[in-house]
């Protein structure tokens, strides 16, 4: 398993800004944008063979033309402070069936990235997902940080709408970030490089969606361009926005009322505990494939998202 | 993660010259087309095995599975059949690793026998009854192979996307290593996907005679054409409901999925069970 480099530029101050599928494709969705609006040039990619199966075939009168596996591909862009390096992985490459890579698969990933990473002279890296939480949908999503040193989370708190974990979960801090959203962050801290994740907030009863959240999507980018210092257009996202608003709005109207009036009292008060109690929560989980059959399934390009620890 | 070939078990080394590679799928299995057509051939060619793959790493151990009251254990085995000049591979589908799975049989044929081409087969379930001519979808990795196996006569080049089975994704494999791979998928009427058919069976080997110019005789399978038609027939007499539903496929008439399942079952329960 390895990787290969189209070219080896060099890079001024480099940074890497990562993510892979998760839940509600956030992080995937917000960096995948990001490296796109910055028209960030190709750098690489990880050899899928090892990871993943193949996904799928095309055979052309006879002639087999090509699989297609999940792409895990490195991007550059020159920037007018730090030079960034964009890793976007369309798959976390899963592990005994298990959705969320975990052990060796999920080390050898990781570890693959972090050495392009130093080869390419990065010394911070930024990582992206979800955060369940127990918000409403139609409040803006705040971006939870999770960072490898205190001074790192320091620099988040310049940064309108980012609030580190401890601020906002009832556990004081203390969690999980499941996958190789959080797995990079402790190689990256073990190799003693700067690593911080910023998750986007996603309601907890939307965890299980089987569509993206570009809501959350549109929080991080913010919080990434205050970062990087760069201005990217946003308006593909808002208009993903508007679609999956639709579709979670008829969720919503079925709500009973007793259930919907709980959990609009979140739109006063996100802090956790939510107002809202566990059996609602269930309740809603459970008939959310129900509301689901009616509606439009996934959307184009939208496939996973990012995991993160519930609050 | 990377598989060592010392998971690979060598017997022995069969006196073989740049052999043809017969690869047959046991899961799955359509029609029992890959596991009849190497069972076939293992029998009557005089097949030795050569060597076996570990399944350690490539497959769940989580108890026994079973099938018609047996322990099934998954498996890999080559046989070499030195008179015809074969490679067969006969084998489980891994669950976890194929590519380095794949890799390992790929390497093992390259580099003990210097395998030339390689056919692997797959049954394809279809809305015919079980009196159609069975056509052949023809999936290559190498251009010439068009015109040794051209379309025609239930022979089809298709087209088509989707998720890869084992055979598409070794035929992939074999491409990259220079390797020519043929996958031959067979119709097989859907009431006989969960048993075996032997009349695609029959119906690959004799293109796999052409291809190959193996001389292939099957007796055997001729009579249990014979033995399936009259038990069908037998059942048609006997059932009403499944006499229908054949004659709507005999008149290419659309069949509903309730009906479907229905004769697949009777048909079952009548050739498996004798019900």
């Amino acid at each position: 398993m390895s990787y290969i480099l189209y070219n080896q530029p060099s890079l001024k101050e480099p940074v890497l800004v990562s993510s892979w599928s998760g839940i509600g494709n956030i992080g995937l969705v917000a960096v995948d944008t990001l490296r796109n609006q910055l028209s960030a040039e190709e750098l690489g990619e990880i050899e899928p063979w090892d990871f993943f199966d193949p996904q799928k075939a095309r055979v052309e009168e006879g002639r087999l033309q090509e699989l297609e596996f999940p792409k895990s591909k490195f991007y550059f862009n020159r920037l007018p402070a730090n030079d960034v390096v964009f890793f976007v992985g369309e798959e976390q490459p899963g592990h005994m069936g298990r959705m969320y890579a975990s052990g060796e698969k999920a080390y050898q990933m990781a570890k693959l990235v972090l050495d392009v990473a130093e080869k390419m002279g990065i010394k911070k890296i930024y990582t992206s997902g979800a955060c369940i939480a127990a918000t409403h949908h139609q409040v803006k999503p705040r971006v939870v940080a999770v960072a490898s040193s205190e001074n790192l989370l320091e620099e988040t708190r310049k940064i309108p709408n980012i609030y580190p974990m401890s601020e906002i979960s009832d556990e004081g801090g203390e969690g999980v970030i499941t996958g190789l959203n959080g797995l990079l962050l402790s190689m990256a801290q073990k190799r003693g490089l700067d690593a911080l994740c910023l998750m986007g907030e996603i309601p907890d009863w939307l965890s299980r969606a089987p569509f993206p959240f570009p809501k959350a999507s549109h929080s991080v980018m913010e919080a990434f361009s205050k970062i990087l210092g760069v201005s990217p257009d946003l308006s593909l996202v808002d208009k993903k926005i508007k679609e999956i608003d639709k579709v979670i709005e008829k969720l919503y109207e079925k709500f009973p009322n007793k259930v919907k009036e709980q959990y609009d009292e979140r739109k006063s008060d996100i802090q956790p505990p939510g107002p809202i109690t566990r059996e609602e929560a269930e309740w809603m989980k459970a008939h959310l494939d129900d509301f689901l059959k009616n509606l439009p399934q996934k959307q184009d390009g939208d496939d996973d998202g990012e995991d993160q620890k519930p609050t | 993660m990377e598989k060592t070939k010392s998971q690979l078990k060598i017997y022995h080394t069969a006196p073989l010259s740049s052999p043809v590679l017969i690869a047959g799928w046991l899961t799955q299995d359509i029609g029992n087309v890959g596991t009849g057509i190497v069972n076939h051939l293992q029998q009557t060619r005089q097949a030795e095995e050569v060597a076996e793959l570990d399944p350690v790493g490539f497959f769940a151990f989580e108890g026994a599975i079973f099938k018609d009251d047996v322990i099934q254990i998954p498996h890999s085995k080559f046989m070499a059949c030195p008179r015809d000049n074969l490679l067969l591979f006969s084998s489980d589908e891994p669950m976890y690793e194929r590519y380095q799975f794949l890799k390992l049989v790929l390497d093992f044929c390259e580099e003990h026998y210097g395998v030339s081409r390689i056919f692997s087969f797959n049954g394809n379930p279809s809305l015919i009854s079980h009196h159609h001519p069975r056509r052949i979808f023809v999936v290559f990795n190498q251009e010439e192979v068009r015109e040794e196996i051209p379309e025609g006569d239930h022979i089809e080049h298709t087209s088509w996307e989707g998720t890869p089975a084992m055979s598409t994704y070794l035929l992939w494999m074999a491409q990259n290593k220079g390797i020519c791979g043929i996958t031959l998928w067979v119709e097989v009427p859907f009431y006989l996907s969960t048993l075996e058919d032997p009349r695609a069976i029959k119906t690959v080997l004799s293109l796999l005679e052409n291809g190959t110019n193996l001389e292939l005789s099957t007796p055997e399978l001729d009579q249990k054409i014979s033995q399936q038609e009259l038990m069908l027939e037998e059942l048609r007499e006997a059932d009403t409901q499944v006499n229908e539903t054949m004659q709507k496929l005999e008149e290419e008439e659309v069949i509903e999925e309730s009906e479907q399942f229905d004769l697949t079952k009777r048909v079952y329960d009548y050739l498996k069970k004798g019900k």
